[in-house]
């Protein structure tokens, strides 16, 4: 359990396979049967109405919970119990981004440091990069219970990318973020991902799947409905379609 | 910035210094924090702490006294007076430990972020479990240490004797609060969806315990004047407390060997079986976390925690009926906490069982026929029984009153901007709070008086005082609460536990005593007459006694002047802290 299969071999670098994976709360099934797979190096949006079964996934990704039926697989990881080494290869930013209100953040940054096992003289170099990128050289020595959302959000991701993981989860990356704090995660996300960082990505902010996502998924009911590139997705639908409009056509259909 | 290259992670992780370092740059920060930005309450807090500590002290210093010049201090009374001490904390420190874990470990969102990172599942276990061992042990430390100094300082006993406390109450704390974390696992793990059910059969299992001791040292005392056979037999009757293999007894024999320096080497050997059992317990429990937690945290979260409730339609047309005079703001207020309440076992759990404890005494007390005849006794026991009511409610509106507000949390704006004006929302809370304790005291007002057959003058008496009583611990809690809260702080233990929530127990404590004290007195004056009259022998117990009552007409007078006194005190005591805590909540800004 645990361990690391050899997925790189066989799947051709597939960073997360989620396989015939179903998960219940008590007798209400939240997600149905779903299959994945993401390549290394991929942006994936993955979209739903609410109570859709996008947190529950997420939620297995990350190795919180497990699934009642099937596998998850993170960067060759099964994800049923992970192991150090499998929790050192991602990061989860979730919506609501917790700290630790009486540390300042860059107690934070060094405490993320210490328990990924990242040496101090990285985590420094790292760190203060990280810092700039995120423009929060100005409150970053104040204590977390001072801060914005945004400036929580911001500090959070900054932390979840200290280790440098393999692979990154984002739930709703850009709600309480201003324009500009919104444009540096755009381009981090995809400058991580050009670099070989494969990151999932669950949001209601539509445009931003259409900006960035190299594939998306669209759940509802927790059975994935569709899949594919934006123009597939298009396609598959009624051409000349927002995504917008398509989301909403394809989860009516799932009502109906 | 640079390429995204794995970090190379240095070998072994600095998990363990990590979590030490948080704890500490969180304790100092917020240390800093207190004392620079609200140096006066800080400050506050101390001199409270330091005054409670040394009452605490001299109490201790007399009762052992008391003993010691009864020759009663050696021997098993003591050991079975330390028994049921350490006894009560035990019971208390499973308890304490097992639901404090339970929110550290299974429904915090500190434990998400944990879990997902890669700090092992016994560290993320042990972190928790020193943070609910500090929460579950400062009262025990605040009550135990002076209770531990007075006793060696009455018994002369060597330094040995304070040196060896520490490691004692150590290793003590450590068994049930294992325990209480072991129970937490297995019930989340094998019964995520009957925690509740669990928790409330444990403690019926405990009150049953406590009932059966009671009700045999009880019939054992049977009703033979208090003396010191009487005491010795109540004492047998409790020795189920101080069973050889409890922990509580060998911490009783450890330490009250450690007051003789010949009886050391039985003080070691105790304080040995004593670390052993706790590493024992404490590593099984490490163990089981370390193999069982994530599973546990899993099965916990893939369980449903609301059900759908059915609508009630009485419960509004019950609270309009009876809060009729309050305008329908105040009451639409009043029906919101009562839900909340209602929902939350927790809180209503506890306002039972220490009911049904106090009516269970309070039976008990019509087996004491020697005592309710005489007038004296019946008096003081009435009125010492208006008092533990008076101060259960206390730590009730304490821990589930003065939060309230704080408890909005993220939530107070809805409060804030909703159209009735914020006076209302305290209204609301304070006739919750005030209606809620008046129907429970009542009740037990009313069974004190059947089983004491008091008269009807000092009947209404006691309704009146406890009328006082109740509004005025609700102002105070429901005033205190609005003036200092805790609006990021979401567990309502801690909030109990901050300065405003210390400040309000303290205040709660303060009113009941003076409102006591002058309603008692003229009543204890003149029962003292009456007793005198009818020939009773009711100060065979009370030493030092001052025989000299009140004449009627002086009863009547100073009985006035006393009702009078706690009329304004009340009135006072329920109205400033509202009018506080009023004008700190318009203020307030979200």
């Amino acid at each position: 359990m645990g361990g690391k299969t050899n997925l790189m071999a066989n799947g051709a670098g597939i960073a997360i396979q989620i396989d015939h994976v179903s998960k219940d709360y008590g007798s209400k099934r939240a997600v149905h049967e779903l299959t994945l797979e993401i390549p290394e190096g991929e942006l994936f949006a993955c979209l739903g109405p609410n109570g859709a079964g996008k947190t529950t996934t997420i939620k297995m990704i990350t190795g919180l919970l497990r699934p009642t039926i099937g596998h998850v697989h993170v960067a060759g990881f099964d994800m049923s119990s992970p192991s150090i080494d499998a929790r050192r290869s991602i990061s989860f930013v979730p919506d609501q981004p917790y700290l630790y209100d009486k540390l300042t953040g860059r107690d934070f940054m060094q405490f993320t440091a210490d328990i990924y096992g990242i040496s101090p003289e990285q985590a420094a170099e790292y760190g203060e990069e990280l810092i700039e990128t995120f423009e929060m050289t100005h409150y970053v020595d104040d204590l977390a219970e001072t801060y914005s959302h945004g400036m929580r959000q911001r500090l959070v991701f900054a932390a979840a990318l200290l280790h440098r993981p393999r692979v990154l989860i984002v739930d709703e990356p850009m709600v309480g973020l201003d324009p500009r704090s919104t444009r540096i995660v755009k381009d981090l996300l995809r400058r991580i991902t050009n670099e070989g960082t494969t990151v999932f990505m669950s949001t209601h902010t539509l445009n931003i799947a259409e900006e960035l996502a190299d594939r998306i998924g669209i759940i509802n009911h927790g059975r994935l409905v569709r899949l594919g590139t934006l123009e597939e997705l298009r396609y598959a639908g009624a051409d000349g379609l927002s995504l917008e409009e398509f989301f909403l056509q394809v989860t009516a259909e799932a009502e109906e | 910035m640079s390429e995204a290259t794995a970090i190379p992670f240095t070998t072994p992780l600095r998990t363990s210094d990590g979590l030490r370092r948080l704890r500490w740059l969180s304790f100092r920060n917020d240390l800093i924090l207190k004392f620079t930005r609200s140096r006066f309450r800080s400050m506050l807090v101390v001199i409270f702490s330091i005054v409670f500590w040394i009452g605490l002290y001299f109490l201790f210093m007399d009762a052992f006294g008391f003993l010691y010049r009864h020759r009663l201090i050696s021997g098993y009374l003591v050991e079975l007076l330390f028994g049921l001490f350490f006894g009560s904390l035990l019971v208390m420190l499973v308890f304490s430990a097992g639901i404090i874990l339970f929110a550290g470990l299974f429904a915090s969102e500190e434990s998400r972020y944990l879990l997902i990172s890669p700090v092992p599942p016994d560290m993320i276990f042990a972190y928790k479990f020193q943070e609910s061992m500090v929460f579950s042990c400062w009262g025990f430390v605040l009550l135990g240490s002076p209770l531990m100094i007075a006793y060696g300082v009455i018994t002369h006993a060597p330094l040995m004797f304070y040196v060896l406390s520490l490691p004692f109450f150590v290793s003590f704390a450590l068994i049930p609060g294992s325990v209480g974390a072991l129970i937490c696992l297995f019930v989340t793990l094998l019964m995520p969806r009957r925690k509740k059910e669990v928790l409330a059969a444990l403690i019926l299992f405990v009150i049953v315990i406590v009932a059966i001791i009671g009700v045999r040292a009880w019939y054992l005392i049977e009703t033979q004047p208090i003396s010191r056979a009487w005491l010795h037999r109540l004492m047998t009757g409790l020795q189920v407390s101080n069973l050889p293999f409890l922990p509580s007894h060998w911490i009783s024999r450890g330490l009250l060997a450690a007051t003789d320096v010949n009886g050391l080497s039985v003080s070691f050997f105790y304080l040995l079986v004593l670390l052993a059992n706790a590493f024992f317990v404490h590593l099984v429990t490490a163990a089981s976390y370390s193999q069982f937690y994530r599973h546990a945290y899993d099965r916990n979260a893939s369980y449903p925690v609301g059900r759908r409730r059915p609508r009630s339609r009485w419960l509004p047309k019950a609270v309009d009926t009876i809060f009729f005079p309050l305008n329908k703001a105040i009451r639409v207020m009043i029906l919101k906490d009562i839900r909340i309440f209602v929902r939350d076992p927790v809180q209503w759990l506890q306002v039972l069982v220490f009911t049904c404890l106090l009516i269970l005494y309070l039976v008990t007390l019509g087996r004491m026929n020697h005592y309710t005849e005489s007038p004296y006794w019946r008096n003081l026991i009435s009125f010492f029984n208006l008092s533990v009511t008076a101060l259960i409610v206390s730590t009730f509106t304490s821990r589930f009153i003065f939060p309230q507000l704080s408890l909005e949390g993220q939530r107070i704006w809805i409060l804030g901007l909703a159209p009735i004006k914020r006076d209302a929302v305290l209204w609301g809370k304070f006739a919750f709070a005030s209606g809620g304790a008046i129907m429970v005291t009542v009740l037990l007002t009313i069974i004190s008086a059947l089983m004491l057959k008091i008269g009807w003058l000092l009947f209404c008496l006691h309704l009146f005082t406890n009328l006082i009583l109740c509004f005025g611990i609700s102002g105070i809690a429901v005033g205190l609460g609005a003036r200092f809260p805790e609006l990021n702080q979401s567990d309502p233990s801690k909030i109990a536990a901050g300065f405003g929530g210390t400040l309000n127990l303290v205040t709660s404590l303060l009113f009941i005593l003076v409102v006591v004290t002058i309603m008692v007195l003229p009543c204890y004056l003149y029962a003292i007459t009456l007793s005198i009259e009818q020939g009773h022998a009711a100060l065979d117990f009370a030493e030092g006694a001052d025989p000299a009552g009140l004449s009627l007409s002086e009863f009547q007078f100073w009985l006035a002047v006393s009702i009078v006194s706690t009329l304004g005190i009340g009135v006072f005591a329920t109205l400033f802290p509202l009018k506080v805590g009023m004008k700190a909540f318009r203020e307030m800004e979200f």
